[in-house]
Parts: C-alpha cells; structure tokens; sequence
C-alpha cells in the first residue's frame, strides 16, 4: 500500500470516527467539532455541485461547437443553464425571488410534469400486455394489487356510492389489504437500506472501503 | 497336455500354441540366439525402429537428471544424418594421427570403398549394415584391424546377433526399396532416427549450453519405475546381488584403475580405455580431482599418451550418456558367470552399462567376466566400411548439427592431460560422478547394439523347447507388469488393431466381437483433429544453436501449436434435427435483420391501435367532467394516519411556527402541491406562521411560488418568516440543519429577532416539521438525521401516492417517526374534505380536476381488466411460435 494510500485512509478513519462519536457522545466539544466538519462535507458538497455544472456546461459546449446531431440540443441547454444562473444570480443578490420563482413555475414545472403525465400511458400499456408476454405468478401477483390499490384510491361514481351504502367500508378494507402488505414490504426495504447504509459505513470507517481513492 | 499360460492375460493356451488366442501376446519367449523367430515378432523396417527407439527414447528420457555429459563447452554437434558413416570412416582413418577438432575434418581420410553389394543398402538399415562386419567371417574385415585389445575374450564384443534379430533385418533388407547413394541418406532416414537424434540433440546440448556443476550421482528411484521393476525382477531371478558390481560402475579414473594399454594404432574407437581390473578386485574407491581434465582425456593421458585419440568433439556420445547413466544407478546384480546365457532381461540394462567400458577399449567388460566362455574375436564394427557410392564424398564432420566455428573451442588433443583445463569443469565431473563418456566416438554404437553384441559373445546353447528359464526372455521383459504405461496401452490395443506391439499377434480372439462406436462417438473420436506432424511438417529450428536442424523437439506440445484441424465440418455425422437447429442458430446469429423485419403482421397492426385506443379511452375520461359535471363524489377515503395529519395540525400552537420543508422537484409539484395547499390552507386558517426550507436546490423556490401562486388566487396561505433556503449536503445538511439551526441556515435574508423567529434556536423551537417530499428518500433523511435529535418536533409528511407505501411504515408504532401522512392526491383530498370541507370545491377549475382526477384513475382500472382478460383470451388461442421463428 502507498504512502499516500494508508495517509487518505488514515484522515478518513479519524474523521469518521470523529464524526461519529459526536452522534452518540453527548460531550458539546465533541458535538461541535462533529458539526465543524459536517460544515465543511457540506461546503464541499455545494462546490461538487457547482463543479458539476461547469462540467455539464463544458461538455455541452464543446458538442454545440463541434456539431453533428445533437448539437443544438447542446447549444439551447447551455445557453438556457447560463443565462438562468445569471438571473438566479443576481435575483438573489437583489433580494427578488419574483424572476427566479417565475421561471420555475411557469418553464420548469410545466415540462417536467407534462413528461411525468405520459409515464401513465406507459404505465397503461405494460400492464395491460403484461399478461400477454409474461404469464406467471409475479405478474398476476403485481397486476392483482395494482388493481387492488387502484380500486381503493378512486372515488366511486356518485350513484354507486349512494347504492352501496357506505363506500368507505370497502375502500377501508381495500385499504387495509393494501397497507398490511405494502407495509410489511416497505419495513422490509427501510431495514435492509438502513442495514445496507450502515454496512457502508462501517466499511469506510475499517477502511476496507476506500471510494475515495477511485 | 499342459497349457501354456499366456504372460500377459494368465489365460490358458494350448501348449502349440505360438500366440495367445486371448489377446494376442506371444506364449513362447524369444531367445536371443533362437532359430526361430518369434510369431510376433516386430515387422521390419521403421516399424521396428519405432518402438525399440522409443524404448531407448523412454530409457534417455527418464534417465537422472545427473548431467552425463561433462560439462565442457559447447562442442559441435554430432552428425546428424552421417553419424554412422563416420563411425566407419573413424574405423577407417584410426591409424592416422589425430588432428585438432577445427581440423578434424580436412584431415579425414574417406571411408574405404564399399563393394558394390553394400553399397546398394540403403542408409536407414544401419543395423543390418553394421550388423554383418561384427561378424567375424565378414570378409571385409581384415584381421589386423583387430586390435589386441579387443582381440581378447571379450563378452560382447565378440558376440554373435539373435538369430531373431539377423532375420529381422534380413526382412528389412528384402523389403528395402533399392538402394540409394549416399548422399540421400538424410532424405531417406527413417522417422525414428529423426526422432531419436532429435531426442538427443535436446537431452544432450541443452545441458552442455550453462555448465553446471552437478555432483549427485544418479538416484535408484530416478529412474523409471519401470526400469526399476526390471531391475528388481533381475535381481530375484539372479537371487543374489554382486557387492562387488559397485566396482564395475567406478571411473576409470579411479586410482585403482592401472593406466591402459598402449593405445594400437589400429584401434578402431580411436582409443582405449584402460584395462580394467576384474570386479571381483577392485575397489570402490572414491575419485581423486583430477583438476579439470575429463575422464576421456584422462585415458588418452595417462593410458598411452597416444596422439591418435579422436575426442568426442563432434561424435556422438549420447550412447555414453545413457551407459554412464546406468553407471551411476545402484549396483545391480549381474550375470553371475555360472549362469546360463542369454538373459536379455538382466543384461540388456546391465550390458549398457557394459557397454560404457567397451567402448572405452574395445575391450567389453573384461572385468568380472574372466570366466565367462571366451567368444570368438569380433571385428569391431566400427572399422567396417559404409557402403559408398564411388566418388562419393567421404563422411565427415560437416553436417547441419555442427555449431558455429566460435561456439567450440579447438580442442587440444595434441596436447597433455595436464596442459588443458576445461573453462567449465563440475567438481561431480572430478569426484569421478560424473558418468564416463566414450572417448573416441565410440558412443554411437547403441547400448542396445552393444547389448546385444554382448549376449551373443558366449556360445548361446540352443534353447531347449519348453525351457523358458534358460531362453532370453523377452517377454520376460515385456511382461504387462513391467512395462511402462504407454507400452501397456500399445499392447492393449493391439489386438485387431494396427498398432499391435511386437509381442502381440494381430489376431482377434474368437470370443469378441467386433464393436461399433455409435455415430456420434465415431463423430467425436480426436483421431483427425490433432495430427502429430509428419515428416515434411517436422519443424525446421531457425534460432539458437540448434538452428537449422529438423524435428527439434518444440518447446510446447504438438497439441498446444495451433493448426487447422483436419477435420472437416462435411465430416460430421448430424442428425437431422441437428442439422435443422443449425440452421436456425445461423440464421439468428447471422439474420438478425432480417429476422427483425419479419415481425407478424398481426404485431405491427395491433400494438399501435391498442395504444392509440388507451389513450383515446385516458383522455375522454379526463375531459369527460367538463361536459358531464360532476359525475364522481368529492370524498374519499380517508385513512387514519390522514387523519392524524389534520387533528395534529388543529392542535398545533399558534405561536410556534411551523417548519415546512419542500423536497420535491418540478416533476411531482402538481401531486405534491395539492396536498402542500391543503395543510398550508388549514395551517393558515389557525394563524401559524412558517418558514420554508429545502435540502433540494429548487424545493424552497416551489414551494415561495406556490405560495405567491395561492395568494393570486385568493386562497388563505400561512405567514412566512423566514425562507431558509437550499441546505447543501442531502442527509449530512439536514443533519448539521438538527444539530445547529442558526449557524447552518445563517443567511443574510433571514432575520432572527422578527416575531417568531426570535423564539427558534434549533428545530425542537419548531411546533410541527412538514415535510412535503416525493420520494420515501428525503422522508427518510428528515426521519432518520432531524427526528432523532428533536424527537419532539412532530413531523407530518405530505407525499406522492407511489411513496405511500415505503413511508406508511414511519406511521406506525407507540412512538411514530411520522405523526400524520398525507399520501397523494385522493390523500389530499380526503383531508380537505375532512378539515377544510368550506374550501371543498363543487366547481370550478379544481373541481374539475378533482373529477378528471377520478375519472381518469377509473378509466385505467377499467383498462386493466380489460387487457387482462384480453391477454389472458389472446395467450390461450396464440398458437405456438415455430422453431426459428
């Protein structure tokens, strides 16, 4: 192992058990010194950030100039990055939220959500083939509670409602099917994710881990 | 009449019988000096060769890794395709003085002429050519070549050939085609020459190259194992071993060893070893260092100083190497001279050994066989002239295994023992471990040639008819369980088989039949697809000293060259259904577009109808409300954890703000929204300030502009305080946000003594924590890095209806994570039906929404089922896909 290698490791481990300690150790030094340098992971971060956008707008650049297909795909999205960090910008310098807020609700938000609608057709269309391609278990298992929670989520008409005398007690019980299965599937992945976070940590902190040197 | 048990399956045989009916061995042994040859006896010619050469391949292969030669510099090579002729021509010139090794070969003298009988035997029949000068009514042999020294009762020397070998080569010479000149020779050598003399350049110059000092002698169980079990079986048969055999193997440069006669001037090895005391007498004595000088020149120094001594410089020693080799195994017991002759299976090993010392003198172990019958003077086969064409040039050293002039050294044969040093000399070589090498050339006879040489020295009485125990039994020695692996497995199949070994008939016994492989089998049988290479595919080395030469052995086995098998693909035998799922797997691998482009045309009609019919039925059923009104209920179903969301905010302080965080991005808003509206509605309607924060870069401008977009709209939207902002770094901001608020979000848009805000140091300050996400991720990072440490601050999510189920787990509990949840749209507006039942709308924009809302949801569960039991109807009556298709 390198020099450089077992001294990377070496900051990371102190750190991280550092950091650590101020979680469970209510001692204020240690508390404090724990935020310290979670204010500098999260400064780093913001700068990863802003480091990654340059990237993304250098790589766009240099396709737009170099051409081919693509290339005004290229040009629109550094173009429109730029001038909105500029606005953002100096909004925020100005105090005006108004610019910022604007292209956000009235740019953003309308195409990001027209993209989310058409995933319902997908959706749609895979599930009604999805007996035709594939016949087994796990499809009629997954087809079976899409419907399931589908029927529990819509409003009955308002005649069937009347007739039926008590529609919240169907969707209740619809719902109740839904929850007791879904959530014993969601505990499930929380606890193999939290397993899962706490394996990585673990790993970094030993030092058998090192993504940082990749 | 008793049966003759077959050696080699133990069955019973009549006892007429020449061969087994079983497996074919040959019942009745073969005797040396039998005038009958065996029925199985090895056909003539290359086939013969082949198997006693690699018999003796077998013996160079596992022979110790002991260097047998010393280590002298690289010396020239041996003639490869004329080594015999210079055996003769060595015969022919040994009168003359020696010269140096660079000159050795102008001053060779060519071989005397042959009669034109001779001359007419091809070269390959080197046996049958030296075979008749041995015998001494060969009347080209003058008797003055004789020398004194080999003129003396000599076992082995003066033998007589098996009659079953003379007979042998008179079958090849019948057989032969005619003769050849000379000077074909090469072209016409027989493939087990090729390969033997491949066998030796390899064993022989690839040690020679870096001289290594190797003092081990030769361990007993460095030898083939099957080479041991001849051994061991020779010593039970001869009851007894000769301590005294351990003096046969010592140098002749021993101290004890007296100094050789003087050498004759007629000598036909070019030198001659010192006379040898009798075994019985001599000691084993340790070998003095003699410094650097070689054993074979000790001879030529201290034997009689002669100046004709021929170096092995350019001979073939590898005969040497194999008798030394034999030297340096244990002693093993010999003939005792009270035996009866001709034990080919005792003395063929023991004999090479032998041999070593003959070739030293001529004089073939005199000691220790005083007593053996003295055996009529044979011409040393040496002096017997090659049959040559007239005008043919003579044998010499010039051939294509000779190295470069610079590689060797001259050698000094004019000079004293003492005057030369050898740059390289092991200390084994001068511990006297070092095996003894032929002097004069003399190695090149093989051992086999001198062994057999030496059992016909006796007088071989004739074997009596069943009296195997006094005929040389060769099945003795080749007797399954003493015969190595390879020759097993030859033997094996020999019957019926074309590769019958020489003690197996080629006959079928009556009792088996003929099998048949299966096709398939016969189709896989690798007899085809690796070829051992041919004599024209022999590979010519072009590097290294061994340059030019043919059939060097390769570096790696003939298996791993790569080469186009032979095999054919028309060869293989498929089936037809094999050959039909070939087809179809060229036609995938090599089709692809083709079978792209022949999708059914059912597919291509179907599949873009069916997906222009859902849309069609999606869109009616959205913009169905605007025409028909309101045709679904405005209440939902509301389950408890919404609930909990509203009566938890219905209790909340007024004077306490509410933290709300928006961690949604644009392409959730309409969802999330609807439900942020909702809480904000009903927080307002109780007069509780917020402040918005996000960890997401744009949530907090979402979440100003729904607020801004409210208020345009006249709906009732909660004080804000205070915008916090972005809180960089995911989980590890929140975390920092937990653990100091105030350092965290310290902004310079945020005023912390205004109202409220003055109150709040940390985030238990905070009434209610909000959490407007649309993924369980960012409701996991606040569960996980904010509630944990302010466990009081309840918190309430609003999420998207696809995170309802890996969030409905924080819900539950004593102690939920999450104190209300509010899941997507139908969650939403289930809670403003429940808490804000006055802002319920029956028209407008969002009423109508709300019912394309429903309709929409509706018309995709109906869908379902429909294409459900479409699919189900379509799979049932779809007929099967056709191989290929």
């Amino acid at each position: 192992m390198r020099v450089r290698s077992i001294l990377s490791v070496g900051i990371v481990v102190f750190f991280g058990l550092l950091t650590l300690a101020g979680y469970f150790i209510p001692f204020k030094p240690l508390v404090d010194l724990g935020g310290g340098l979670l204010y500098i992971a999260v400064f780093l971060s913001s700068i990863a950030l802003l480091v990654g956008v340059i990237n993304l707008s250098r790589i766009h650049l240099r396709k737009a100039a170099r051409g081919g297909p693509g290339a005004g795909y290229s040009m629109v999205l550094f173009v429109s990055l730029w001038v909105t960090f500029l606005v953002v910008f100096f909004a925020i310098i100005q105090g005006k939220d108004v610019i910022t807020i604007w292209i956000v609700r009235n740019i953003q938000l309308p195409l990001e959500a027209s993209l989310s609608a058409l995933v319902v057709f997908a959706l749609l269309v895979g599930g009604v083939r999805l007996l035709y391609r594939r016949r087994d278990a796990v499809a009629f298992f997954f087809l079976g509670a899409a419907l399931i929670v589908l029927f529990a989520a819509i409003p009955l008409p308002s005649l069937l409602e009347e007739w039926l005398k008590g529609p919240d007690y169907y969707r209740q019980m619809l719902a109740s099917v839904f929850l007791s299965v879904a959530s014993g599937g969601g505990r499930g992945i929380l606890l193999g994710m939290a397993l899962g976070a706490a394996a990585t940590g673990l790993r970094i902190l030993m030092g058998s881990d090192r993504p940082y040197e990749r | 009449m008793a049966d003759l048990r077959c050696p080699m399956c133990g069955k019973p045989n009549p006892a007429d019988s020449e061969a087994c009916k079983y497996c074919g061995a040959r019942l009745k042994p073969v005797h040396a000096g039998d005038s009958k040859p065996p029925a199985a006896a090895p056909k003539s010619g290359p086939e013969e060769a082949d198997w006693m050469s690699d018999l003796r391949g077998d013996m160079m292969r596992n022979r110790p890794k002991t260097s047998m030669l010393p280590p002298e510099p690289p010396a020239p090579p041996p003639p490869s395709d004329k080594w015999l002729s210079k055996i003769d021509a060595r015969g022919g010139k040994e009168s003359k003085p020696a010269a140096p090794a660079s000159k050795q070969k102008a001053t060779r003298e060519p071989a005397p002429v042959p009669p034109p009988k001779k001359a007419a035997e091809p070269s390959e029949d080197w046996l049958s050519k030296i075979r008749p000068h041995a015998r001494k009514e060969s009347p080209l042999i003058p008797p003055s070549a004789s020398p004194p020294a080999q003129s003396a009762p000599v076992p082995g020397a003066a033998a007589e050939p098996p009659e079953w070998l003379s007979k042998v080569r008179n079958q090849t010479s019948a057989d032969r085609p005619p003769a050849a000149p000379e000077e074909d020779k090469g072209a016409e050598e027989p493939i087990w020459l090729k390969r033997l003399r491949a066998r030796r350049t390899q064993d022989e110059l690839a040690p020679a190259a870096p001289p290594q000092p190797e003092a081990e002698p030769a361990a007993p169980g460095e030898l083939p194992e099957w080479l041991s079990r001849i051994r061991e079986k020779t010593s039970e048969d001869t009851g007894q071993i000769d301590a005294d055999d351990q003096s046969l193997f010592s140098s002749p440069l021993s101290p004890a060893t007296p100094a050789p006669p003087p050498q004759t001037s007629d000598s036909p090895w070019g030198i001659a070893a010192p006379p040898q005391e009798p075994r019985t007498v001599e000691p084993a004595t340790p070998q003095e260092p003699q410094g650097a000088v070689p054993d074979w020149l000790k001879y030529a120094s201290e034997g009689n100083r002669q100046s004709a001594v021929e170096p092995p410089l350019g001979s073939t020693d590898w005969m040497g190497g194999i008798a030394s080799a034999l030297e340096q195994t244990p002693p093993t017991p010999t003939a005792k001279p009270g035996e009866p002759p001709g034990r080919p299976s005792t003395g063929r090993l023991l004999d090479a050994q032998d041999s070593a010392e003959a070739k030293k003198g001529g004089s073939l172990r005199s000691a220790g066989l005083e007593s053996a019958p003295p055996a009529p003077p044979i011409q040393p086969f040496s002096q017997t002239p090659i049959p040559q064409v007239p005008g043919d040039t003579p044998p010499t050293l010039e051939t294509d295994w000779d190295f470069p002039s610079e590689a060797m050294p001259d050698f000094p044969l004019g000079q004293p023992a003492g005057d030369f040093t050898f740059p390289s000399i092991s200390g084994a070589f001068n511990a006297g471990t070092e095996p003894e090498v032929s002097p004069a050339g003399e190695g090149e006879i093989p051992d086999w040639l001198v062994d057999i040489k030496k059992d016909g020295a006796p007088p071989a009485p004739s074997p009596q008819p069943g009296s195997p125990a006094a005929a040389p039994d060769i099945n003795e020695l080749l007797r399954a369980d003493t015969l190595p692996e390879w020759m097993q497995r030859k033997g094996a199949a020999a019957p019926g088989g074309k590769e019958a070994g020489p003690g197996a008939a080629a006959t079928t016994p009556d009792n088996l039949e003929q099998g048949e492989l299966p096709r398939w089998l016969e189709a896989m049988r690798p007899i085809q697809s690796v070829t051992m290479p041919t004599e024209d595919e022999e590979r010519v080395e072009s590097v290294g000293p061994l340059a030019g030469l043919r059939g060097v052995l390769s570096a790696e086995p003939v298996v791993a060259i790569p080469r186009r098998p032979a095999i054919l693909a028309g060869n293989i035998d498929a089936s037809p259904a094999q050959l039909t799922l070939t087809e179809t797997l060229r036609r995938l691998l090599i089709e692809p577009e083709v079978r792209a482009s022949r999708k059914p045309v059912r597919a291509m009609l179907l599949m873009p109808l069916l997906r222009k019919a859902m849309s069609a039925v999606l869109i009616l059923a959205i913009i169905f409300p605007f025409f028909g009104g309101s045709l679904f209920s405005n209440s939902g179903y509301q389950p408890e954890a919404n609930k909990k969301a509203g009566l938890l905010v219905g209790e909340l302080p007024a004077d306490r703000p509410v933290l709300v965080a928006f961690e949604y991005d644009a392409s959730a808003a309409p969802e999330i929204e609807t439900g942020a509206s909702a809480l904000l509605e009903h927080l307002a309607q109780r007069g509780i300030q917020v402040a918005f924060i996000s960890s997401q870069p744009n949530g907090t401008m979402l979440g100003e502009g729904l607020r801004l977009l409210n208020e345009e709209q006249g709906i009732g939207m909660p004080p804000l305080i205070a915008n916090f902002g972005y809180v960089p770094g995911g989980a590890g901001g929140l975390r920092r946000l937990a653990g100091n608020l105030r350092e965290t979000v310290n902004g310079s848009n945020v005023d912390w003594t205004q109202g409220s805000l003055a109150a709040v140091n940390s985030l238990s300050d905070f009434s209610m924590i909000l959490v407007l996400a649309a993924s369980p991720q960012s409701v996991r990072d606040w569960v996980e890095q904010v509630h944990t440490t302010a466990p009081n601050t309840p918190i309430v999510a609003m999420v998207s209806a696809a995170s309802d189920a890996l969030v409905f787990p924080y819900t539950e509990g004593s102690k939920p994570a999450i104190w209300g949840l509010v899941a997507g749209y139908a969650g939403a507006q289930a809670y403003r039906a429940a808490f804000l039942p006055a802002t319920l709308a029956t028209s407008g924009v969002a009423a109508m929404r709300w019912q394309s809302f429903a309709g929409g949801t509706l018309a995709i569960l109906i869908t379902l089922v429909a294409g459900v039991i479409g699919s189900l109807a379509l799979g049932r009556f779809r007929k099967p896909r056709k191989v290929g298709e």
